[in-house]
This record gives structure tokens, sequence and C-alpha cells, in this order.
């Protein structure tokens, strides 16, 4: 359920429309560090991730119009970094074949054995889970992310994609299963590893 | 596109425990007040600066390339008497040009649509095979 916008967030979302740049610096100033941690998260590098994130608020600002408040904000702004990020990874490194997995394993293996413990083993758990939503293609990325990442709702999805909640499902159920047969080959790769 | 069974939910509850759990993990780091007010005076130039712009460099391209050939033109028709004159006199008109320009509209098109630069090294090349070296187009700037 998307919380209903306050009065205060209509006002500046219609000042921002009608070009005033103060009330949409107002308006961005509340998401930066969410659309940074995120971005941070996706891209592993803090310089990529500020170029996102200041291309996405340059990108929403251009945009703003069509911003219609039928998801929230920060949805709506996800989208836009997401899309910012496909774009500057091009196309050539957009997937993340089965062999950087396997290379991710290997190097997973020599550190595992160099430093054990829980907190590592969480991070490298996280790293790997992080490389394979990359490996998928761009639209299950794009749903896993919004889903798990952004929390946003599976209809909030559907508007900020202008997809119907179905596609939303079907996409969301695909890039589960991917995920899950990635874990597999994974788990696997580990066992014979052993 | 076909929808999934609902029930299949139940077999990703291990992934989304996964997912649920990175996502936890991130840290939102501090409000970055450089940065947004970085983007935010990038936005303010970008605001000022005319919308129009590709319309202007349109226009200057298309007035660029009718000056170039109205000069070409000017430049052929005053050397013909010239060329028709030493070829009467038995003289060789040295690098007179014979063929036709290489590039089409659709070609300076495509050239003004990179850049300036492009176009304006396109209508140089034509104007090389129209010419003769000597012309006085080379020697003298027409803007």
């Amino acid at each position: 359920m998307i919380p209903p916008p306050t009065d205060a967030d209509s006002k500046l979302l219609a000042q921002a429309r009608d070009g005033d740049l103060s009330a949409f610096s107002q308006m961005m100033e509340a998401q930066q560090s969410r659309l940074l941690g995120q971005a941070i998260a996706f891209s592993g590098d803090l310089h990529l991730a500020q170029d996102l994130v200041q291309e996405t608020m340059i990108a929403a600002w251009k945009s703003l119009n069509r911003f219609d408040g039928s998801c929230q904000l920060f949805t709506w702004l996800y989208v836009i970094l997401l899309r910012q990020h496909r774009r500057s990874l091009g196309w050539s490194s957009r997937r993340l074949p089965l062999a950087t997995l396997k290379q991710q394993v290997t190097a997973e293996r020599r550190v595992s054995a160099a430093q054990p413990g829980n907190e590592e083993e969480n991070t490298r758990e996280a790293e790997l889970l992080r490389a394979m939503i990359t490996s998928l293609p761009a639209k299950h990325r794009e749903v896993i992310r919004l889903r798990f990442y952004a929390d946003a709702s599976e209809s909030e999805i559907a508007r900020a994609l202008g997809i119907s909640s179905g596609t939303v499902k079907s996409r969301l159920h695909h890039a589960l299963q991917k995920l899950r047969r990635m874990k597999e080959k994974v788990n696997h790769l580990r066992q014979s590893a052993h | 596109m076909n929808n999934p069974d609902p029930n299949h939910h139940e077999s990703h509850a291990e992934m989304r425990e996964a997912l649920r759990h990175d996502a936890a993990r991130i840290e939102e780091p501090p409000f970055n007040a450089a940065l947004h007010y970085a983007t935010i005076r990038q936005i303010r130039a970008l605001s000022a600066t005319p919308r129009t712009r590709p319309v202007w460099k349109w226009a200057l391209s298309g007035v660029t390339a009718l000056a170039l050939i109205w000069g070409s033109v000017a430049v052929l028709s005053e050397s013909e008497p010239l060329m028709r004159q030493n070829h009467r006199d038995g003289n060789r008109t040295a690098g007179t040009a014979s063929r036709s320009p290489r590039a089409t509209s659709w070609t300076y098109r495509q050239a003004a649509n990179r850049s300036d630069e492009t176009l304006l090294t396109l209508l140089d090349e034509d104007a090389r095979a129209l010419l003769t070296p000597t012309a006085p187009a080379f020697s003298t700037p027409f803007l």
C-alpha cells in the first residue's frame, strides 16, 4: 500500500513541476541517501554510484512531468537509477557470464581458507547473490531490485514500469527461478571443489 | 506471457529470504551535501541553456552548407570563362575536376548530424573535387 503523499509533498511536487528548482532540491534531499546506498550496493563503486545518483536527479528533473504520483517517488527514482546504471554498463557488460560465477567461487575458496568466520561468509554470500542478480536479464534484474531492494509492491512496480501486475508476477517468478538455479549451480561447484 | 502459479512462490521462499536479508544489509550513507548541491547547480546550468539549441545547430549547419555551395557555384561560374580561355590557348588546366561530388544530400545530413566539423570536412572534400587547386575558395575564407 502506497502511503498517500502529504500536503507538503504534493505542494513541493507541484512547485517543482512549475520549474521551482528549490522545491525539487528539497524533494531530492530526502531521497539522496537511500538512492546512494542502493547505487553503491549494486554498482560496487562509490564514485560510479555518485555519478549515477547525479544523473538520476538530472533525468528526474527533466521528466518530472511524467511522474503522476501513482507510485512512491523513491520507486520512480529507483527505476531511473537502474536504467542509468544499465546504460552506463553498455551492451557488452550487461550480463555476467556463468564463467564469472565460477571464478567467484574459486576466489571465495581462497578467501575462506584465509579468513574463516561468519561475517566474511555473510559478505561473500551477499557478493555472490549480487553477482547472480547482475547476471540476470535486465527486465528480471529490474523487478528483483524493485521488489526486494526498493521494497516496492507488485502493483507499484507495475505502475512504475508501465506494465501489468501479471507481467510483474511472471517476471518475478522467472527471475527467482533463475536465481535459484544459479544458486544450485554454485552449490554444486562448491561441493565438487571439496 | 504465462502467469506463474501462485503456489510456486513457496518454492522461492529461500531465495526471497536471502534477497530480503541482503537488502537489509545495505547501509544508507549520510547525506552528501556537496554531491547534492553540485547536482542542483548542474540542473540550473542546464535549465539556463535554451532548449532550442539543436534547432540552432541545424540552422547554422544549413546556412554554412548553403554558403559553401553558393560560394562553390560562384567560383565555378567565375573560373569557367578562364578555363575555356586556357583551353583555347592550348594550355592544360591542371587539376580541373571532371568528377561530380561524392556526397549526396543524405550524406550531408548525416554529416551535419554528427558535427559541424564533419559537415565542413565533407563539403571541403567535394569542393576540392569540383574546383581547381588554385581556386580562390581555397585561399579566401567564405565565412
